[in-house]
């Protein structure tokens, strides 16, 4: 279970501020796939970013209780660029315990790097970046995926292949996803929840939390 | 009851693990991209303080009629101030710019800047360390009386600077991070500081007024005091251990206070 309590936070647009979460509590529960509303600017990205820990909230505590929490899906932004792809997959794997070679094989095998793997990244393209993050993000056992916005890399086979290695670490991880697609919300998700003017509202079953999201927009 | 307790023990010691896991991977990437690529990085780290007290030792020898200001070899007279003051100088600048250069890396959900801090302290501890080592067992199989009177007291002085180094360098990375003009006013002190906190003269033989206005540099006090460890003969009457530790500890914790402060705003 991941625990806010009295969170509040806020990001600057210009010289105004927007607030994402205003003296919030909730509880996300483990066994479910959730899935993230909101309105352009609701702040659902900055919602991931708090849950993973990659922000910090401006006031309250966000508790993961030993929940171990990915980084958003296929985000390269933490590789080193003057390093390696392996000194990358290493230091990942250092800092989570896991095991170096078992990742190191899984996520070679799966971005399908070569020789490019000890290459320093910089000389990455970006859907390499993006093929070696996905890799890593599934060699390394999360509890809980966070997804924001699922996009393509590769072509019609690589994708397939990110869509059954997923599928199998769904089996025993929950997902937390923001997409602007209401069909991918269905597929991925059970739960949902909506992100209005620094207000989460959970809905347990997707379908009503995108009734719930509709009515927002209509408003 | 015994439960809770034992629980919240539990996820300390997970805290812990897992903060001790994430220090080490960053010190051994701080070597790969600071020490790995090119040997460079070793030869500087060794090089600086050697050529530094090379060029001083044939200049005062050419100068100064040879005789060291303490003490009977003028060498060792710049290595006791030298090391001291690159503890503090490295210290310094690898923390004052440990999360701006790791930025990328605190996308690690499990990555806080203070683990950054963290690991750079440590390894600029370690190599100065080294580098204080070799030299001192070069002048040694030289025959340099490079050994100090009270060795103890020297890693004192020594732990002192790099104490002062951390604090500093922690203000510097948390407040660099809002106001990008700081580090250059850093470089400025920094290289100021080489010039008046005693690793060229001793304190002790300035002017009185001298004396008192350089004594609030901290600094000088660790620098004096790594002397006066050295030499047997030489007791600096400037040095005031509780004023260069506890400048040290209010840098560090209002560096740490700031950090915490500033953070949002170094995020946007």
């Amino acid at each position: 279970m991941i625990s806010f309590r009295s969170v509040t936070k806020s990001y600057r647009v210009g010289d105004r501020r927007k607030t994402v979460l205003d003296d919030a509590s909730f509880d996300i529960v483990r066994g479910q796939s959730l899935g993230v509303l909101g309105v352009n600017g609701a702040g659902k990205s900055t919602l991931i970013r708090l849950i993973s820990g990659a922000s910090m909230p401006d006031r309250g505590r966000i508790d993961r209780r030993g929940v171990r929490v990915s980084w958003p899906l296929g985000f390269a932004g933490s590789f080193n660029g003057s390093l390696t792809g392996r000194e990358n997959l290493r230091f990942a794997c250092r800092i989570y315990g896991a095991s170096i070679p078992k990742v190191t094989a899984f996520a070679q095998d799966f971005a399908e790097l070569g020789a490019h793997l000890d290459m320093p990244v910089r000389t990455y393209s970006s859907g390499m970046k993006a093929r070696l993050a996905f890799g890593l993000s599934m060699a390394i056992e999360f509890d809980v995926y966070l997804v924001d916005e699922i996009t393509a890399v590769g072509d019609a086979i690589f994708k397939k292949r990110c869509d059954e290695v997923f599928a199998e670490r769904r089996k025993v991880a929950d997902v937390i996803m923001v997409s602007h697609s209401m069909g991918t919300l269905k597929r991925f998700c059970t739960a949902g929840c909506v992100l209005d003017r620094g207000r989460l509202t959970f809905y347990p079953a997707i379908d009503s939390a995108i009734a719930a999201y509709e009515d927002i927009l209509t408003r | 009851m015994g439960l809770a307790v034992s629980g919240e023990f539990q996820r300390f010691r997970d805290a812990l693990a897992l903060q001790g896991r994430v220090v080490w991977a960053l010190v051994l990437r701080e070597m790969r991209t600071r020490f790995g690529h090119s040997r460079l990085g070793y030869a500087w780290a060794l090089g600086e303080p050697v050529v530094f007290i090379l060029v001083l030792s044939a200049l005062k020898s050419a100068a100064g009629g040879g005789v060291s200001a303490l003490g009977t070899s003028i060498p060792v007279f710049f290595f006791t101030g030298i090391v001291p003051f690159l503890m503090f100088r490295r210290t310094t600048q690898q923390l004052g710019s440990a999360i701006s250069a790791n930025r990328a890396l605190l996308n690690y959900p499990p990555v806080r800047p203070v683990d950054t801090l963290i690991a750079r302290a440590l390894l600029e501890i370690a190599t100065m360390l080294v580098v204080a080592l070799l030299i001192g067992s070069v002048f040694a199989g030289l025959g340099l009386p490079i050994m100090p009177d009270d060795p103890l007291r020297f890693l004192g002085a020594l732990s002192a600077a790099a104490l002062l180094g951390i604090g500093f360098g922690t203000f510097n990375a948390a407040v660099s991070g809002v106001m990008k003009w700081w580090p250059t006013v850093v470089t400025w002190m920094l290289t100021a500081s080489l010039f008046i906190t005693g690793v060229f003269f001793v304190i002790d033989f300035m002017p009185p007024s001298i004396r008192e206005a350089l004594a609030w540099i901290p600094l000088t006090h660790a620098i004096a005091l790594a002397r006066s460890a050295h030499y047997p003969g030489y007791e600096s009457e400037v040095v005031d251990v509780g004023f260069l530790v506890i400048s040290g500890l209010v840098l560090l914790a209002v560096g740490l206070l700031a950090e915490r402060a500033l953070r949002r705003r170094s995020e946007e």
